[in-house]
């Protein structure tokens, strides 16, 4: 177990704060990958209780369960909804009484969102699906590493624990052969390995590092030598705060070695070979990103942890509202629209329909009257309530709105 | 076969069987109603209903029983049974003894009127007949009472999800807390007070409300618990259960979800409006009116008739103090069931609403101002609704406000 892990990749972490801005009733954040358990990037509003440093290991055991509990209530369904373009995870509502938890799946990160608990359920889920929905956008992509495998969290650490000799629960045990990593891009791109560390938390870093999958790299960008310790991009207070070091240009990629890597896992050869961001999180200081167009512009690259709040990119359907336009068929207001139709077709009540819907989403009237105003997850419980008033399940709903769109001129 | 005449007693507009206060529902009332709670608190519906239904069912069973001198638990799961036929409920089969069983519902309002209502095509995914699960389990702890605790009844096959019929497996549970409130006649008379304190009901079609009195408590359930008539299927429905039902749904919502709480109470409205659209309909258009009552001359008139017919189903005593076709309505009633069951279990209060009481009048809005030609199906009625005229309805006067009696202002507003 890695307790208060670092951001795997200080450069390339998002920063948080800007996301937080203005979202009431946010105690703190985490991004973190699920496999391997590693914090990506975490924000906590400055005065409050949440610890921030353990969250990700708990939110990732925690949304492990749900997610196998999930996926065995309908199998059938959740084959369908992982294999779908744009798979849809299921989200994860912890209703603690003195917080509610909000842990949703972008790909292979797991982004928790600590919440008051004063805030309505319904407000928070909102603010939770607009942070993820920027985050999509931030959080890199898995280029050709394996589609990551949600399992189960404790099998999982006692898989890696016997990998690296001492390990961080004290056992001893001969280390698991690695698989070479692939070659690296670009040989003048590779950064120096680093010495070995001599804490125990680095070591711990380390056997994660060996057991990590193929960390995606950005394709459209290159590596510029590592800083020493990335480190979680925070607002927290940290007692010990790493030194950073200045990013040398990129013509200078052959600047000192940072000393992280630890002598059992040192291998020469299989570290210069190895390419820059396939480099294990935290151990191996993983280079610098930065654009090749733009090397001494981008904000990450030695610059303040707080920059300017992402962009929200507009959804198709809040373009074609501007435009005064039908939003496109397959956006989400698409299909809340289709939905609401086929229901108000099918139904011999159709006087009663939205009311029903309204009263069994919870949505309220509103937003049924403006669909536009209808993000993803109202259409999933739109779709929801439209299977239990048809009395059809998921497969029925699809087909009697496939029948209707094709009986429409 | 047992009338509804000699089952209730009908005083101030009001029914009562062993002075527990009834009153005549439909299944399409039902069934919308059941649908509004499901909406509003999700699968914790089932037990909601289902306690109301315990609870209800348990006050009158034990009146009845005692009434009759019955305490043998075969004769009371006789007795039971009976009267859950003749009450028009459906049929049901107890195979209980001290320690559980199984009860076999056959032709039950709920489940059976759902698939009368929507056909066989819909399968449900919750559990549906919550009433007959109460009064299942009520019977049976009456009959086998135990320190241990009372049966509960769980529904494990329903006509509404494809089951030939319904049954409920019976299991002892400790005895959970249950609500003292039972609306009785004694109750409604208090709220009503004396004789001289009553508004005036001299606008009262009385001949109307005569002539469908007659038609009601002549009518009787089949072998098989099911009385089909006016439209649908009819039932004496114990007032405290749809009440209780209505009001604990609308609290619980205002108080989790303020927002959603009026979104309801317009679906609980639009239950009641539904049903006695095609009720009063029916009725109007029935041989025993058209046989006993002059045609209808004026507007006014057949305002004043739909009224005085809804007058004669254990709703209320109707009047109509103003019309204007095709522009607004008021209906007024010294006391409505919701009225009382609110009163004895809340008491007064300025915020107090009546969702049934209001489903009546638009529903006598509706027909007085465009009576229909036919007979009036589920079809033909959300016809009405999307092609008919939009209105606003306002409850201006209610005896839980301190009023001398209730009114409600409908104002049609034009067809959309």
């Amino acid at each position: 177990m890695i307790e208060d892990s670092a951001t795997l990749d200080g450069a390339s972490a998002v920063p948080l704060d800007g996301v937080a801005v203005g979202v009431d009733h946010l105690e703190g954040m985490v991004v973190f990958m699920l496999s391997p358990e590693h914090t990506y990037a975490r924000w906590s509003k400055p005065g409050t209780n949440v610890a921030t440093s353990n969250l990700a290991n708990v939110a990732r055991e925690a949304y492990v369960a749900a997610a196998n509990a999930s996926a065995r209530i309908d199998p059938i369904a959740h084959e369908q909804r992982e294999a779908a373009a744009k798979p849809v995870y299921p989200t994860l509502l912890i209703d603690d009484p003195d917080h509610l938890v909000i842990v949703h799946r972008v790909r292979s990160f797991g982004i928790a969102m600590v919440f008051e608990r004063e805030a309505p359920i319904g407000l928070a889920r909102a603010f939770a699906q607009k942070i993820v929905s920027t985050l999509e956008h931030e959080l890199p992509y898995a280029a050709e590493a394996k589609p990551v495998v949600v399992r189960n969290a404790a099998p999982y650490i006692e898989t890696i624990a016997p990998v690296t000799g001492p390990s961080v629960r004290g056992q001893s045990k001969p280390p698991t052969p690695v698989a070479p990593p692939p070659p690296a891009p670009s040989p003048t791109k590779v950064p120096t390995p680093p010495p070995p560390s001599p804490h125990g938390a680095t070591e711990a870093r380390t056997l994660v590092s060996q057991v990590s999958p193929v960390l995606p790299p950005r394709p459209e960008r290159i590596s510029i030598p590592p800083m020493p310790f990335p480190e979680a991009r925070t607002t927290e207070p940290t007692l010990e705060p790493p030194p950073r070091v200045s990013s040398p240009p990129a013509e200078n990629s052959a600047a000192p070695a940072v000393p992280t890597m630890p002598p059992a896992v040192a291998s020469p050869p299989a570290i210069l070979s190895a390419p820059p961001i396939v480099a294990p999180p935290m151990v191996t200081a993983p280079p610098i990103i930065t654009s090749a167009a733009e090397p001494a512009n981008d904000p990450y690259s030695n610059g303040p942890d707080t920059i300017a709040r992402p962009r929200m990119a507009p959804t198709a359907a809040e373009i074609a509202a501007v435009l005064g336009e039908e939003p496109p068929p397959n956006s989400t207001s698409a299909r809340a629209k289709r939905l609401l139709a086929l229901l108000e077709t099918q139904s011999i009540e159709p006087h009663l329909v939205r009311m029903r819907l309204a009263l069994r989403t919870g949505l309220g009237l509103e937003p049924l009257t403006d669909v536009r105003s209808l993000n993803t997850e109202a259409v999933v419980l739109l779709e929801t309530a439209a299977e239990d008033i048809l009395g059809v399940d998921h497969d029925g709903l699809m087909k009697l709105l496939e029948r209707a769109q094709e009986a429409s001129p | 076969m047992t009338t509804f005449g000699t089952l209730v007693r009908s005083d101030l507009g009001l029914f009562s069987i062993s002075d527990h206060l009834v009153q005549i529902v439909s299944h399409h009332e039902l069934v919308l109603l059941d649908q509004a709670v499901w909406d509003a608190l999700g699968s914790e519906s089932w037990a909601v209903r289902r306690q109301v239904a315990f609870d209800t069912s348990h006050r009158m069973l034990v009146t009845v029983t005692k009434n009759l001198g019955i305490d043998a638990p075969a004769e009371i799961l006789d007795l039971a049974q009976e009267l859950f036929s003749a009450l028009g409920f459906g049929h049901l089969r107890f195979f209980v003894n001290a320690t559980g069983g199984e009860i076999v519902g056959e032709d039950l309002l709920y489940g059976a009127g759902f698939v009368d209502r929507y056909g066989s095509e819909i399968k449900l995914k919750h559990r549906m007949d919550a009433f007959a699960a109460g009064y299942g389990a009520a019977a049976s702890s009456l009959a086998y009472p135990s320190d241990w605790g009372s049966f509960e009844a769980e529904e494990t096959s329903c006509v509404t999800k494809g089951d030939e019929v319904c049954t409920f497996a019976l299991s002892r549970r400790p005895e959970p807390p249950h609500s003292s409130t039972a609306v009785t006649r004694m109750d409604a008379k208090q709220l009503a007070g004396s004789p001289d304190e009553r508004a005036s009901q001299a606008d009262l079609d009385v001949t109307a409300q005569a002539a469908a009195l007659s038609f009601v408590l002549g009518s009787a359930s089949n072998e098989s618990g099911v009385l089909r008539a006016l439209g649908g299927r009819l039932a004496l429905m114990p007032v405290t259960y749809r009440s209780q039902l209505v009001f604990d749904t609308l609290h619980l919502l205002e108080k989790r979800s303020p927002a959603l709480a009026p979104i309801f109470a317009t679906l609980a409205r639009e239950a009641s409006q539904a049903s006695a659209y095609m009720i009063l309909a029916e009725l109007g258009s029935s041989a025993i009116i058209r046989e006993n009552l002059p045609p209808i001359g004026a507007p006014e008139e057949r305002a004043a008739r739909y009224a005085g017919l809804a007058s004669a189903l254990g709703w209320g005593t109707f009047t109509v103090p103003e019309f204007v076709p095709g522009r607004k309505l008021v209906l007024a009633a010294q006391l409505t069931p919701e009225a009382v069951y609110y009163a004895t279990k809340h008491g007064g209060s300025p915020r107090a609403e009546m969702p049934g009481f209001q489903g009546i009048a638009a529903a006598i809005a509706l027909l007085s101002s465009d009576p229909p030609d036919g007979p009036v199906t589920v079809q033909s009625y959300a016809a009405v609704r999307r092609d008919g005229p939009a209105f606003r309805v306002e409850e201006t006067r209610s005896i839980l406000r301190g009023d001398a009696d209730c009114e409600v202002v409908v104002d049609l507003l034009g067809r959309p």
